[in-house]
């Protein structure tokens, strides 16, 4: 089963995103802060990571940084992020993010996203 | 001696075992307030963490399914009873309302779906029919973010309310529900529409697709100093050309923000005259208003504006204004730079200034 390991800070957003995934037959781990997301990613390596780009503790661009150092694997990440943060997403693109979603996005949207990814 | 004998002729010892007894009961008193405050704090955060857990837990679940809602939707006692409370409601408003910031799609139809059948409109709409002015502004907040059209005709209204929180959400609202064509309020508008109220409608009309605004000119004529601004600046954004005249009339306002402003915009609408109109109006304007003059006829001034600019360079005291005039010179001819050595020839402040401007162009 593929995991994915999702960041976001918002309960709801967190739920029902994976709600979704898991429906669609992902394996999800959910964190609510960077430094719970970086610690899980070390110990899982997921197949994939979606991370929001504002954080308590560690940023999401730390977490782009962070998964694109683990050389035994390569994984992508999609960001999420805000109206007007064109700037973040241009730096975690420069940090290695593989493709971003903004708020607000549509689950079916964010779906045909992480297949895609998976699928290079 | 003496002193110690007064001292004991008013303080008595069961004065001083009352007053420790006193101070004891007091004390007592103060940490059980502290104490029960702090247990009735954490009962209420528990309790709000509780309701919003099992709130998450169900508009989640409702989100996720990809068909419509059904008519009659199954809650649990749980839920039901969770719903029935005074919180519980304005909590599930308040997860709907930040959840739907951040969906779209059939996520977001579903979150409007669910606030209707959860009879929370009813919520809303009585904050809004509410004459105290924040439950007013929450209540049109509510029911705009729940995309509730039908009640425009009612928020309407309140876009010229005398509360500057009820006439901002109210605005919002309207410009929320009918795009471009909602800024007809601002022919009716006779309050302040401050500068924070301005960025946030141009942010929010920036979304949207660019429309008619056939009123335009009216509100370029406006009694209302900040409809005429907000106006300018709509001219500005979105080019409106035909408006020319108007903005051209600003000019004369007697407010320095307004012919500031116009000044601006007829950078970004500028016909074969408007270096003329500019350079007309030079010498009468304020220092900031002739600061934006000079850089907007660098951006659409030509050859045939070196001799005002040369006129400004020679003339102006401030060194400021100099310095614009030569920038402006650089940019308007493509002899710019020789126009530029010409005049800094004996004269070392020129000089000074050509060589900045050089350094400039080449970084």
């Amino acid at each position: 089963m593929i995991s994915i390991l999702l960041i976001e800070d918002d309960p709801l957003i967190q739920k029902t995103v994976n709600l979704k995934l898991k429906k669609e037959g992902f394996d999800v781990v959910c964190c609510s802060d960077g430094k719970e997301g970086v610690e899980k990613l070390k110990e899982l390596l997921p197949d994939i990571v979606i991370t929001d780009l504002m954080l308590p503790y560690v940023s999401g661009l730390e977490i782009v940084s962070a998964v694109k150092e683990i050389k035994e694997k390569n994984i992508p990440v999609i960001v999420f992020s805000g109206m007007g943060q064109e700037q973040v997403v241009e730096e975690a693109f420069q940090l290695g993010a593989d493709d971003y979603i903004t708020k607000p996005f549509s689950l079916s949207e964010l779906t045909i996203r992480i297949k895609k990814q998976l699928k290079r | 001696m003496h002193s110690r004998d007064t001292f004991f002729r008013f303080i008595r010892p069961e004065h001083l075992y009352l007053t420790a007894l006193f101070f004891i009961v007091v004390t007592f008193i103060i940490v059980t307030s502290i104490y029960v405050y702090l247990y009735l704090r954490k009962k209420r955060y528990f309790l709000k963490q509780f309701i919003t857990d099992r709130l998450d837990e169900y508009i989640s679940t409702i989100l996720i399914g990809e068909d419509a809602l059904p008519e009659d939707l199954l809650l649990n006692d749980e839920l039901a009873g969770i719903l029935s409370r005074k919180n519980g409601q304005q909590l599930a408003i308040d997860q709907l309302i930040n959840t739907k910031k951040n969906l779209t799609g059939h996520a977001a139809e579903s979150i409007i779906a669910l606030y209707e059948k959860l009879n929370l409109k009813a919520i809303s709409v009585k904050k809004f029919k509410s004459p105290v002015w924040y439950k007013k502004a929450k209540g049109i907040y509510e029911l705009y973010m729940m995309n509730q059209k039908n009640m425009e005709q009612q928020i309407v209204k309140y876009t010229n309310s005398n509360n500057e929180y009820v006439r901002m959400e109210a605005q919002t609202a309207i410009i929320g529900f009918s795009g471009f064509s909602g800024l007809s309020f601002l022919s009716n508008l006779s309050y302040p529409l401050t500068d924070w109220q301005q960025i946030k409608l141009l942010e929010q009309l920036h979304l949207l697709n660019p429309d008619k605004m056939d009123d335009l000119p009216l509100w370029l004529q406006s009694t209302n100093e900040y409809v005429v601004l907000f106006a300018l600046k709509l001219a500005e954004t979105y080019q409106q050309m035909q408006v020319h005249a108007e903005v051209v009339n600003c000019l004369n306002s007697q407010s320095e923000r307004i012919r500031h402003q116009a000044i601006l915009t007829l950078g970004r609408i500028a016909q074969d005259d408007t270096t003329a109109t500019l350079k007309a109006i030079y010498a009468r304007e304020a220092y900031s208003n002739k600061q934006i003059i000079l850089k907007q006829i660098a951006i659409i001034g030509t050859d045939d504006d070196i001799d005002f600019l040369m006129t400004v360079l020679k003339t102006e005291a401030n060194d400021n204004l100099k310095l614009d005039a030569l920038r402006a010179i650089m940019k308007c001819s493509l002899d710019g730079d020789k126009i530029v050595a010409d005049a800094a020839d004996n004269n070392s402040v020129i000089t000074a200034m050509a060589k900045q401007i050089n350094y400039e162009m080449i970084k």
